[in-house]
């Protein structure tokens, strides 16, 4: 008995041990091991800069703009998706270009996050970078969450802001974020080497495109942005142009090349390859495949429906041509041509001094330099053609369809050419999935804002004209 | 707080310690109505709730009877009887069979045997011999239809993945929650560790009053698996062998009219000099198909001569030759082989007075139908006890699993196999040319060329190359169990102390073979995991008067580590078919972590009976979580149950056999997984040198708080006419509050998701477990268990100001970005809405006008709604029946299980459309012409439905478009999940014991076993919702299996 007493007793210190000493103390152990709680500023900006291949290489806009056409499956082509996602963008390279400003400006931190560089021209690549990302964002899909987004817990449902206001205050951005730049690179720059002139070029010459986005809603504010831009200088030669590097890593290589790994999908579209036929350009053969059954260039018809597209056999027409799908194929984001073509509808326009024929012809210069075919002889034979020469009564369609030919692949913006000037002249597909069946005027809301967002989503709806189709005009599209 | 707790364990104490007199032991012997002696009996105290089993030569001692004390002597298949004791100290005892095998003990928390009549709480058990029946080695499986309110998340039968278990329908906001299983007292986490051989009695707690005692991991149900005991006295040697066969057995139905091709003309050769060698113009004008299709729009099968794909291959015997064009309709099927299963079990138990032991080895070595695969597993268990005193006892289970798999049929959308068969292919493939897939040169062919002039695949390796080159491997080691030691400090008041493991060390590797379609590559990774608990429980019972008194008290500490490693190669291997990490091409990718939570318990259990009709329980428990903020870490969480049997007071009458009221509330608390709480950033891909990092996705968050869930359940049990009908009842309801769960919030935010304390999901139903026995005569006995529930989960709140919440999917596996298979790929998305049932299908539907006909544009395409409510993929209402019939020496088990209502979502129906493989889309049209006959000659299909001014479609499309139109109209690829299956089927024959008895045997039974034979209702043919790839789709569903086989068991 005594013996058991003593076991009893044991066994009760025991369990009130159990209870008295702190069982809620377990020290360390929920911190987690695996993810450091402190970033390195220049870790974020690569990781932010990477987001810029989507907007370079994605394939939907290249098919509303018709550069490309899809071999067979056709539900791409014939707008079979409404909704896209622009939830990346502010949970991946936004909020962490955000962190970026936030690190280099807090007391606490910006002198560590100085160890990548100063923190002015941190700060500086970081608002360029977010202003490239949000410009993208609202001009697929019109008004979009801004001034209210990124605040994480203090704000779960950030309202939406009229492509107007966000235009305005992006403009306003770039101009401050020139203005701040010092002395001294930043590391981590994939992009620019951290070389703040090019980013100040860089900067300049996203708004001289903006600001020309905006020729018919604000022809006023267009202009005077476009002229202050200009005078800030722009990229002047291909050496200049803002070019992401692909590496020959699966993990940093250039997704065509991914696209025709296992697939043959893409190929140039009809009206692209019959352009460049009658013009006899010496692009096409870096923007298409001789057809292998034919060995000539045949471009495939557009958006038809699968049966139709199915009876022409692959043999019969031209893929993607094999330079622009190669692992370290470039992605162009900002090219010297595409400063020309804009220069030379700004003369058009009246709103700078020069000849619009002498920028146009430039313009196709650049793009024949940009892609290694120039030859002075074949080049002035080319602007000799009569479709090709100068001719102001139809300049704007003329320097719209040649930057048409010289964005190839770089859908977003031909797209957004197009639906601001109506050029090159494309047609629907004859049996669209959409609703509207017209060429895309923008793209749907991710789900999840109808769902996460409501009330704002509604509010954007308003602001868009009553509904969340792909016909509906963002606010520069007059 | 602590004060009280420690009040709690003083007054347990203190109480226990009073008066206990009046009291004597009883010893005695129970044999059988044949003379043999029992072991195993169960004998409890009537009107308490204690008790103790005969040993193996029958004999038992039952310490602290109370004088006139009633024994309750129970055993499965025979009689249970009741003696009064008097003031006998020897009790001996014969029962008498009988069939109707009513369990009278059942198995409650915390591994505790109690008389059925005193438990309040919703629980069904079921024995051993009604799980294996059919030998099939997988628990979850085992049980389907077996348990009301249990409900099978199935697997395919021709994979190597096992099912999964839902109790009472989904309760919170996951659709992959998994019950906690509990082995001898020791939690795991797969059912696949449990040796099917080796399991006595398989109990399921569903009620949380039951389950409160297990804590948090409990909140989905606990499965408690009792193996069978050592037994004292002689050695006894059992010998299980089971031999079982499967055949592919559920395809769906294919066309087998036109090939391959999306075009019906055949394509002429054309000699083309620049890119053709000369000896080709032979060729010219042989008709060609289109080879680098994957669907089956091409020319008729009628027999037309034309050049097969391999009649390209310069190296082939065929090269040059034309054959028919005609059907090849088994080919699907004859990809298939034979499955076969052997598995074999040895069993000893034995011992002395003073220790028992029981051991067993199991082998099971498996291939599936999909060839090149196959599996060894091997179970060896150990349980034993062993008196080091009187009052002094030492017990311990040991159990080694270990585990070698080759092969893992692709699953999900695009995948080999069946992800090509079903989706993409070209119906006239011949399957027996495919085997020879490796070219004289080493190199692969496959039947989907890019054309003639380069024999290279497009979309499709062959799919013998996909099972004989990328080969996967996996191994994995288990050790799990317990040692313990227990000491009766008095009648009535025991100590005990268990350290309990489970360790297991998995790995696996798979490789990408060079020369395929994809870049070649290498995947492995190995993944430790470690559960140790360090437990104490004290127990208490005693009778006074007519009160008997139970009490537990009990402490537990749980670690949970984990390691983690995967590394594959990226970009190709620099070295071909050198299957290695140091071959990749580019910086390979690599991924560790390693995880620790540890979880702290305090509690305690009180239970009072009242003579032997009233019984109240009542429980408390204490936990303290590392993975919660320190300030929020400790939670308490009550239950209550009672039961009160009203039979009691119904005594003369023949009518009612017994009848019982039940009742019980719970609270039980849980917490999350580790890390949480504080920010971190994760290091993700470099670009070139320079390293990046990123926010994470998801928003930790600092202020968490613990669950908690409050249900009650109430229950009715009654058995007639010498209990040859018995319903047990039970209603439940159940509110689950705060739940801790990454909340999809607006990305506009920074965050897609961020961690929040959130919604309230109520769970409710109605469970029904029956018992006929329509026939219980000497030579014939027939027994019927029918089980029945419906559950319903609906959504009653989620956070302020949300609406929806939409679920996280998974892919069935992962193994490199081009190799993963989605199971919902193109589909809808699945929802916790407020206001609607859980698992609401969101998607596209078709738009229809008030009278509900189907709205048709111009073109006579449908017209869809995005984002439209498709219902729920839960089911209605579940069940199953199981027969059990003796006559003379012959034994008859078998089982269906059905499902009523649910959704599932099949991809695999919708490709079979798109690609023209389908059955389906052959055949007249509703003007009797060919469908896929060009419109312009009365062929093709109209859309059956009103355009925008009311009157019918008139206008007919091709039928490649009109399927291809029904792409991702996910209304068309829901179906109704209703099913009802004959899962299980065994006809036995036991020898007769005498005859046995003379050559030394101590039992023989030899029987034939099936499994899946009769697919009594599905939705469409191949679609079988039990064995469904997940949970309510599937992106490329192998096919079913059929499976037959022989039983034969030895007892010495």
């Amino acid at each position: 008995m005594k013996k058991n007493l003593k076991i009893s007793i044991m066994s009760a210190l025991m369990a009130t041990a159990m209870v008295a000493c702190d069982p809620g103390d377990f020290g360390d152990m929920n911190l987690d091991p695996n993810n450091p709680s402190v970033p390195v500023t220049a870790n974020l900006l690569t990781s932010a800069e990477t987001a810029l291949v989507g907007p370079i290489t994605d394939t939907q806009p290249t098919l509303y703009s018709q550069q490309i056409s899809e071999k067979f499956y056709t539900e791409a082509s014939r707008y079979g998706t409404l909704n896209f996602s622009f939830n990346g963008f502010y949970s991946g390279p936004l909020v962490n270009l955000q962190e970026i400003i936030k690190l280099n400006t807090d007391e606490a931190t910006k002198s560590t996050a100085a160890q990548n560089g100063p923190n002015a021209n941190q700060i500086a690549v970081a608002r360029i970078l977010k202003a490239f990302f949000f410009w993208h964002m609202t001009d697929r899909w019109g008004p979009i969450p801004y001034s209210q987004a990124l605040q994480g817990r203090d704000n779960f449902k950030p309202a939406y802001d009229t492509q107007e206001a966000i235009y305005t205050d992006l403009f306003k951005e770039l101009k401050e974020a020139t203005a701040q730049m010092t002395s001294g690179s930043i590391d981590g720059d994939l992009l620019l080497d951290g070389d703040m002139d090019r980013w100040k070029t860089f900067a300049n010459s996203m708004r001289l495109v903006m600001a020309l986005r905006l020729s018919e809603v604000k022809p006023d504010v267009a202009k005077a942005e476009f002229v202050s831009a200009m005078q800030a200088g722009v990229i002047s030669s291909n050496a200049g142009n803002v070019v992401y590097d692909f590496l020959a890593d699966e993990n940093n290589d250039n997704p065509w090349e991914d696209r025709f790994q296992t697939r043959l999908d893409f190929n140039i579209s009809k009206p692209m390859a019959d352009l460049l036929l009658a013009t006899n350009d010496p692009r096409l053969p870096v923007f298409a495949d001789p057809a292998v059954l034919t060995q000539k260039y045949v471009g495939m018809p557009y958006g038809l429906e699968q049966g139709a597209a199915g009876a022409i056999p692959n043999g019969q027409v031209s893929f993607l041509g094999t330079d622009l799908r190669q692992q370290t194929s470039p992605g162009y984001i900002m090219t010297y041509a595409q400063m020309q073509f804009s220069m030379a509808e700004a003369a058009l326009r009246g709103w700078i001094t020069g000849s619009a024929k002498t920028f146009y012809e430039e313009g196709i210069k650049a793009s024949f330099q940009q892609y290694g075919v120039y030859n002075e002889a074949e080049y002035k034979a080319f602007i000799a053609q009569p479709e090709v020469a100068y001719t102001p009564a139809k300049g704007l369609e003329q320097i719209i369809t040649q930057k048409w030919v010289s964005l190839y692949t770089y859908g977003y913006e031909a797209w957004a050419e197009f639906r601001r000037t109506g050029f090159p002249k494309l047609t629907p597909p004859a049996n669209p999935i959409s609703v509207s069946k017209i060429i895309p005027l923008r793209q749907g809301y991710p789900t999840t804002e109808r769902d996460l967002n409501g009330g704002n989503y509604d509010a954007a709806l308003t602001m868009l004209g009553g509904k969340d189709e792909l016909d509906m005009p963002v606010w520069w599209d007059k | 707080m602590r004060k009280f707790l420690a009040l709690f364990l003083v007054g347990i104490l203190s109480f226990g310690m009073q008066a206990f007199a009046q009291e004597r032991t009883v010893t005695g012997k129970v044999t059988a109505d044949d003379g043999s002696s029992l072991p195993g009996v169960n004998i409890s105290v009537k009107g308490t709730t204690r008790g103790t089993n005969s040993d193996v030569s029958g004999n038992y001692t039952l310490t602290a009877v109370p004088n006139n004390a009633t024994l309750v002597f129970s055993y499965i298949g025979f009689k249970a009887q009741e003696v009064e004791v008097g003031n006998r100290s020897t009790v001996n005892v014969t029962l008498e069979t009988d069939v109707s095998l009513l369990n009278e003990v059942v198995v409650t928390g915390l591994g505790v045997s109690r008389e059925s009549k005193a438990v309040g709480h919703a629980l069904q058990q079921i024995d051993g011999e009604k799980l294996t029946f059919s030998k099939d080695a997988n628990l979850a499986n085992s049980l389907a239809g077996k348990i009301a309110g249990v409900q099978i998340q199935g697997a395919p039968s021709s994979s190597f993945r096992s099912g999964n278990i839902r109790i009472r329908g989904v309760t919170g906001l996951s659709i992959y929650a998994n019950p906690l299983y509990i082995v001898d007292g020791t939690p795991i986490d797969d059912l696949n560790a449990v040796n099917m051989d080796n399991v006595e009695t398989i109990t399921v707690l569903k009620g949380a009053s039951a389950t409160a005692i297990y804590g948090q991991r409990a909140s989905e149900g606990v499965v408690v698996i009792t193996s069978k005991k050592s037994v004292r006295g002689k050695i006894q040697v059992d010998i299980n062998s089971a031999t079982t066969m499967d055949v592919v057995s559920n395809l769906p139905n294919y066309q087998n009219s036109y090939g391959g091709g999306y075009d019906q003309s055949f394509i002429p050769f054309e000699f083309n000099p620049a890119i053709h060698p000369a000896e080709w113009q032979a060729f010219q004008g042989q008709n060609l198909i289109d080879y680098s299709a994957d669907e089956s729009w091409g020319p008729k099968l009628d027999g037309t001569l034309y050049r097969p794909y391999y009649s390209w291959f310069p190296s082939h015997p065929d090269f040059g030759k034309q054959i028919p064009f005609s059907p090849q309709p088994d080919n699907v099927k004859n990809y298939f082989d034979t499955g076969h299963t052997y598995n074999n079990n040895v069993s000893i138990s034995g011992g002395s007075d003073k220790a028992s032991f029981r051991a067993s080895v199991t082998n099971i070595k498996r291939n599936l139908i999909v060839p090149n695969t196959d599996q060894t597993r091997n179970y060896i268990n150990l349980g034993g006890s062993y008196d080091i005193s009187k009052k002094l006892t030492f017990t311990t289970n040991i159990n080694v699993v270990d585990e070698k798999t080759k092969g893992r049929p692709l699953e999900g959308y695009g995948q080999g196999l069946t992800g090509s068969f079903n989706q993409w292919f070209q119906r006239q493939i011949d399957i027996d040319i495919l085997r020879d897939y490796k070219n004289p040169d080493g190199s692969f062919n496959s039947w989907n060329i890019k054309g003639p002039e380069d024999t290279k695949p497009l979309y499709w390796d062959n799919p013998y190359y996909d099972v004989y080159e990328n080969i996967f491997n996996a191994g994995q080691n288990r050790v799990f169990g317990d040692i313990g030691l227990t000491y009766e400090i008095m009648p009535g008041l025991k100590l005990g102390g268990w350290v309990r493991d489970n360790t297991l060390n998995s790995r696996y590797d798979f490789r990408i073979a060079s020369g395929g379609l994809n870049p070649d590559g290498f995947f492995t990774g190995t993944d430790k995991r470690n559960e140790r608990n360090y437990e104490f429980l004290g127990t208490y019972n005693k009778t006074f008067g007519e009160f008997n008194f139970d009490a537990n008290l009990g402490a537990n500490i749980r670690r949970n580590t984990r390691e983690v490693q995967n590394l594959s190669t990226n970009g190709g291997l620099s070295i071909p078919n050198f299957y290695n990490i140091s071959a990749s091409k580019d910086r390979p990718n690599t991924q560790n972590f390693t995880s620790e939570k540890e979880v702290r318990s305090v509690y305690g259990t009180v239970s009072l009976g009242y003579r032997g009709f009233i019984y109240v329980d009542g429980s408390l428990r204490n936990d303290w979580s590392s993975s919660l903020p320190v300030a929020n870490n400790s939670y308490l969480y009550p239950s209550i149950s009672g039961s009160f049997v009203f039979s009691e007071f119904l005594k003369n009458q023949r009518i009612l056999s017994f009848g019982k009221l039940k009742a019980g509330w719970a609270k039980v608390g849980s917490d999350t997984d580790p890390y949480q709480i504080f920010n971190t950033f994760s290091v993700n891909n470099p670009y070139g040198s320079l390293p990046t990092q990123s926010l994470p996705g998801r928003l930790p968050n600092a202020n968490l708080l613990p669950t908690l869930s409050t249900s009650y359940d109430l229950g009715i049990e009654v058995k007639f006419l010498d209990n040859r009908i018995g319903f047990d009842f039970t209603v439940y309801n159940r509110d689950n509050t705060n739940q801790i769960l990454p909340l999809s919030v607006s990305a506009a935010s920074g965050y897609t998701q961020a961690m929040v304390n959130a919604g309230k999901i109520n769970n409710s139903g109605v469970e029904l477990a029956t018992t006929f026995i329509p026939v219980q005569k000497d030579d014939f006995d027939w027994t019927i268990n029918v089980n029945l529930a419906k559950a319903r989960t609906k959504v009653v709140e989620l956070a302020d100001g949300l609406d929806n919440y939409v679920l996280p999917t998974f892919a069935v596996y992962s193994a490199g970005a081009n190799l993963s298979g989605s199971s919902v790929a193109f589909g809808p998305t699945v929802n916790a809405k407020v206001g609607e049932p859980f698992g609401e299908l969101v998607g596209r539907a078709f738009q229809r006008d008030e009278n509900g006909n189907r709205i048709v544009n111009a073109d006579g395409a449908f017209v869809f709604d995005n984002n439209v409510n498709l219902g729920s993929f839960l089911p209605d209402w579940s069940g199953g029946v199981i027969n059990t019939l003796n006559y003379k020496n012959f034994v008859l088990n078998f089982s269906v299980d059905f499902q009523k209502g649910g959704l599932v979502y099949s991809v695999t129906q919708m490709f079979n459309a798109y690609s023209g493989l389908g059955a389906a889309t052959v055949g007249p049209n509703d003007k009797g012409i060919e469908q896929r006959d060009p419109v312009a000659d009365g062929g093709g299909i109209r859309a059956d439905g009103v355009l925008a001014d009311g009157s019918q479609n008139q206008q007919y499309v091709e039928a490649i478009d009109y399927y291809k139109s029904l792409f991702r109209l996910h209304e068309n690829w829901i179906y109704d999940a209703s099913y009802a299956k004959l899962r299980e089927l065994s006809l036995g024959y036991k020898f007769n014991s005498e005859l046995l008895n003379k050559v030394g045997i101590r039992s023989a039974y030899v029987a034939l076993v099936g499994r899946n034979l009769w697919r009594i209702q599905q939705p469409v043919k191949g679609l079988d919702p039990s064995e469904i790839e997940s949970v309510w789709a599937e992106g490329g569903q192998l096919p079913g299996t059929t499976t037959f086989g022989v039983n034969v068991k030895l007892g010495f």
